[in-house]
């Protein structure tokens, strides 16, 4: 399972990234300001299983509690903290179209006479219980993410083509769930409760005329 | 000096407790029995020398000790705090050595508990109850005599247990009750509640069941 050590990488830091990597010299893309964010475009993908994407649409915000006063006219719209982001994606897997069934691109998975190996690998991808995996959107930049539904349409009449609609939550990170040993604390402070008592013992003994050896 | 009849009352304290110690693992064999009936036996024999020159503390604290490592229970050591709170020393001294006790039996009841397999939450919860009525005894005896020390280390003990107490409870499963249409082996009643028929020595021995082809149809198991 690839876990990035942010959560999300924003596609500003792509951008800077390539910008940078392109600073030294000047392509013919960057010159036409019209069509320059091409550049930053991805192969969309989950857990390394591409698709095409037709939307991707990014939701998140802040959790606001709303707390509204009688007889007062101010509220008070309480920061709780960001909401999770999700991911909403549709997309789709469609027949490339070869000659004689053999295609020019053999290493790639979306440039095949038959969608059917994409799709099933997208839908194990999907459904794997591997938890998080990244989750690369072609402007959106990756989310460490996990898919919490899906839905694949076909239908007869686009022979050749599926549409997934997913929907992709960001991981994030487990609580701690490290504990106490409280045993060993019990058995400190029974230690402590034992000595205690002893020398409650000698000392009282001593008040009350015992003959200290 | 300490008064000759102060002495006497006691160390027939002490003795009736190294009873109560000894009854506490009278099958025990073997090193740790013959340890715990070693030093039970010195005890009694010679408290009121041990009082008199001020020698019992260790020596007490070694015999509860030894009860512990023979293979004494949470209950053994809380029936003989219980004992020891019931009584009614006259004398100083005696009213020292039953407090004494009463902490020494808490501090071995509260190892026993730091070192149980609990496998149920319900178990938990009434030991907790248990814990609870027997520490506010001695809590309140402590505050009303003024030893600080022994309410700070008592009031510590207390939460260190009760904090156990709520860890171990956490992840057990609870006590549910369950009712079949019929009489049937627990064979098939573990397989029905669980899936997995491996475990209906479980239910027959937390329901008593005299036989186990004949389970009654209304009973209680773990709630996973």
């Amino acid at each position: 399972m690839a876990s990035p050590t942010t959560p999300f990488q924003d596609t500003a830091s792509q951008q800077s990234t390539s910008a940078s990597a392109s600073s030294g010299a000047t392509t013919i893309l960057s010159l036409q300001s019209g069509i320059a964010w091409r550049q930053f475009l991805r192969r969309a993908s989950f857990r390394g299983a591409p698709f095409y994407v037709e939307t991707g649409v990014r939701e998140s915000g802040r959790r606001i509690v709303l707390h509204e006063f009688p007889k007062r006219d101010v509220p008070y719209a309480e920061d709780m903290g960001r909401r999770t982001r999700e991911i909403t994606v549709r997309g789709y897997l469609i027949v490339y179209p070869t000659a004689g069934g053999q295609s020019s691109f053999p290493n790639d998975p979306l440039k095949q006479a038959n969608y059917i190996t994409a799709r099933d690998n997208l839908i194990e991808a999907l459904e794997s219980t591997d938890g998080a995996a990244n989750l690369q959107l072609p402007l959106l930049g990756v989310l460490n993410a996990v898919c919490s539904r899906y839905r694949v349409t076909e239908e007869e009449r686009f022979g050749g083509y599926c549409v997934f609609d997913m929907t992709f939550v960001e991981y994030g990170q487990a609580p701690n769930t490290g504990t106490r040993d409280s045993a060993s604390g019990v058995t400190y402070a029974a230690q402590t409760l034992g000595t205690t008592t002893q020398a409650g013992i000698t000392n009282g003994l001593t008040s009350a005329g015992a003959i200290n050896a | 000096m300490i008064p000759k009849s102060d002495v006497q009352e006691a160390a027939d304290i002490i003795v009736s407790v190294t009873d109560m110690l000894l009854g506490t693992s009278k099958q025990q064999v073997g090193r740790a029995g013959s340890d715990l009936r070693a030093a039970c036996g010195d005890m009694a024999v010679n408290a009121k020398k041990y009082i008199i020159y001020n020698q019992i503390a260790p020596k007490l604290a070694y015999c509860f000790d030894q009860a512990r490592i023979a293979g004494a229970t949470f209950d053994n050591f809380n029936r003989i705090q219980e004992t020891l709170v019931a009584e009614a020393p006259i004398s100083v001294v005696a009213v020292l050595m039953t407090q004494s006790c009463v902490c020494f039996s808490l501090q071995q009841m509260s190892l026993v508990l730091a070192a149980t397999i609990f496998t149920s939450r319900d178990d938990v919860e009434s030991v907790q109850a248990e814990v609870n009525t027997a520490f506010d005894q001695a809590e309140e005896v402590a505050a009303d005599e003024m030893a600080q020390a022994a309410y700070q280390t008592l009031v510590t003990l207390h939460a260190a247990v009760m904090f156990h107490l709520y860890q171990t409870a956490k992840p057990l499963p609870q006590m549910l009750d369950f009712q079949f249409a019929a009489i049937r082996p627990t064979l098939i009643q573990s397989y029905r509640l669980y899936a997995d028929a491996s475990r209906a020595d479980e239910l027959r021995d937390e329901n008593k069941v005299v036989h186990p082809a004949f389970a009654p149809r209304v009973g209680r198991a773990l709630s996973f």
